[in-house]
């Protein structure tokens, strides 16, 4: 069994080897499946149905159960949508699991996953991921017309 | 984007002649006939949660007791709750409390017939509109109009736009009065020279995405000639636009400051035109506004969430279906081989520490290896540590249960995330891995790890 506690390190050795079979195409390719069929029932669906608030709904729910530390603002006024990634749950436990090396553009499946489905539904998404070696990032989701 | 939805109806309401009319020349206040047709406009905007209905009157009615019987109404027979409708009366040259005074003659005067048709026209009215809601975008915008009297120059538009894009509806304020309009054209001939700047605010529209945040509240009526009686304060606001109800109209003065204080881009006032609140409300209205509506509002409006990562305990079950969509990928694009060198070159890669200790024959670590990751799991595995074996058997597949729970399908080979993992971190170590059944539907199984040397 891979425990979902284990997922994050299975997550990471699968990048590598979607790499390694074909290419960053290949992982492109792997990352844009995976955002349709995963975030179809969830994220897409939710923002669909509740606007930005849908982040807000999406991300409480997944950043609890990931144990991350966060701060996380929906701002309806402004109308966006943003997290401020303390640590993040994923990238601190590879940063921990110091005998073994994440793939190297771990950090890029956020954007990949995230930006076509927030896209698609008009908003405009922005990513902070200097740090994120660091397991520190940042996103901003907006309305486009603002 | 949020989807919202509108429904919009009309509802002629002209008052019938012999009506008694105030603030006119004539000596009997009686009217003769009508010029126009005077109407009931509806606009009712929903999404899931919350219907606000926005009734906008050609007549001044009575007070805000006859307003609340309305509400009543049409709550009971619409099922649009009564703090949710939003009413007001556009400027007419009849007086409220002319109106008001008629109403209370008698139960058979003409004004008192009138006004009870009125509520049912009205109420028949929001229920059949509410039967034709369809799905709308809603954009606010507004412009200042040069060359007017006055001091408030702004018109501000909310508009409803259908899924062809297509104009539905439309709010227009100007002039401290509000109106619903059906289209562009009866707007601009509502509003002759002005009617041009609609086109401008409607062009500096911007799209609003957000749910409908609505407040309703009864506060004391700071009108001396209603002591003692509440009277309703409401707010709504979608994204950057908010829509401040008065049960009375307040001067142009106070309705800039409420705007100043808002911190939402495009504020509406609407006022219960034509019931005048009495000189000096307007800053008991502006500190209500404040304190009760705009407060409520703003905190619908902007959540905030802030963790620790010790605030909660790590379990996210749907990565097991993250991992199960992965697999499936490279089963169905490259086939079993793939799928099992993929599992082999986590397991060599994540359990180095694991596979270091049973090489050293630390069966213990085993136990404990499994023990913690099940007790992680929270899911329920009978564990039988022996001499030279351990035995593991359990009914059901924690990663499987939540896959088929929430309606996916587990991989072919989903087997493999115990057999090729487990084979794969007993290489070169004294210990044997056999899984001895596996239900590929549940993922009940038993697994043994026997010691080699003793199995020889």
């Amino acid at each position: 069994m891979i425990s979902c506690t284990e997922f994050i390190p299975a997550y990471s050795e699968g990048f590598r080897f979607f790499e390694k079979i074909g290419g960053w195409q290949e992982l492109a390719k792997f990352w844009s499946y995976l955002s349709d069929l995963y975030l179809k029932e969830t994220l897409s669906k939710q923002v669909a149905e509740e606007g930005l608030e849908g982040c807000y709904t999406y991300w409480s729910h997944s950043l609890n159960e990931e144990a991350a530390d966060f701060i996380m603002e929906l701002n309806e006024i402004k109308g966006e949508f943003s997290i401020d990634m303390i640590k993040c749950p994923s990238k601190g436990m590879l940063n921990e699991l110091t005998y073994m090396e994440p793939y190297h553009a771990y950090c890029d499946h956020c954007p990949a996953l995230y930006r076509s489905i927030l896209e698609q539904q008009g908003y405009r998404y922005d990513e902070d991921l200097s740090n994120c070696d660091k397991a520190k990032c940042s996103i901003k989701i907006s309305v486009k017309n603002e | 984007m949020k989807k919202l939805k509108a429904a919009k109806g009309r509802v002629v309401i002209t008052l019938p002649p012999g009506i008694p009319i105030a603030d006119n020349i004539r000596s009997d206040n009686e009217s003769k006939r009508a010029h126009d047709k005077m109407c009931c406009n509806i606009l009712i905007l929903a999404d899931n949660d919350t219907e606000v209905c926005l009734l906008g009157f050609d007549v001044s009615l009575p007070d805000f007791t006859y307003f609340n019987d309305i509400r009543d109404k049409i709550e009971n027979a619409a099922g649009v709750s009564a703090a949710n409708i939003i009413m007001w009366t556009n400027e007419t040259l009849s007086d409220t409390d002319a109106f008001k005074r008629s109403y209370q003659v008698t139960e058979d005067s003409v004004l008192k017939v009138y006004a009870n048709e009125i509520s049912d026209k009205v109420v028949a009215a929001v229920k059949e509109a509410k039967e034709n809601y369809e799905e709308v975008k809603l954009k606010a915008g507004k412009t200042n109009v040069p060359d007017i009297a006055g001091i408030d120059r702004e018109l501000m538009t909310l508009s409803a736009w259908d899924k062809n894009d297509k104009l539905c509806a439309l709010l227009v304020r100007f002039n401290q009065y509000p109106a619903i309009f059906g289209d562009l054209k009866e707007a601009q001939r509502e509003y002759k020279k002005p009617g041009t700047f609609i086109i401008d605010s409607i062009r500096d529209s911007s799209v609003l995405d957000g749910k409908i945040r609505f407040v309703s509240e009864k506060v004391a009526s700071p009108l001396q000639k209603f002591p003692g009686r509440k009277m309703i304060l409401q707010g709504m606001a979608v994204h950057n636009f908010a829509l401040i109800a008065l049960p009375g109209e307040v001067d142009v003065e106070s309705e800039k400051k409420i705007k100043e204080l808002s911190p939402y881009k495009n504020t509406m006032i609407i006022s219960l035109t034509g019931s005048q609140l009495e000189p000096d409300t307007g800053d008991t209205i502006i500190d209500l506004v404040k304190e009760k509506i705009l407060g409520n509002l703003q905190k619908q409006s902007i959540k905030i969430m802030e963790r620790k990562a010790s605030d909660n305990k790590y379990l996210h079950k749907d990565f097991h279906i993250a991992l199960n969509l992965l697999m499936t990928y490279i089963y169905d694009h490259f086939g079993k081989d793939a799928l099992v060198n993929y599992l082999k070159q986590y397991s060599r890669a994540y359990h180095l520490p694991l596979i270091g200790k049973l090489k050293s024959g630390d069966k213990e670590a085993m136990v404990k290896y499994f023990r913690e990751i099940y007790e992680k799991e929270e899911w329920s595995v009978n564990i039988i540590s022996a001499e030279n074996s351990v035995e593991i058997t359990q009914d059901a597949c924690p990663a499987i249960s939540h896959i088929v729970h929430k309606g996916g399908k587990p991989c072919p080979f989903y087997r493999e995330t115990y057999n090729t993992v487990y084979k794969t971190i007993c290489e070169n170590t004294p210990f044997e891995y056999n899984l001895v059944y596996f239900n590929e539907e549940t993922g009940a199984c038993k697994q043994l790890f026997i010691i080699k040397e003793v199995k020889q």
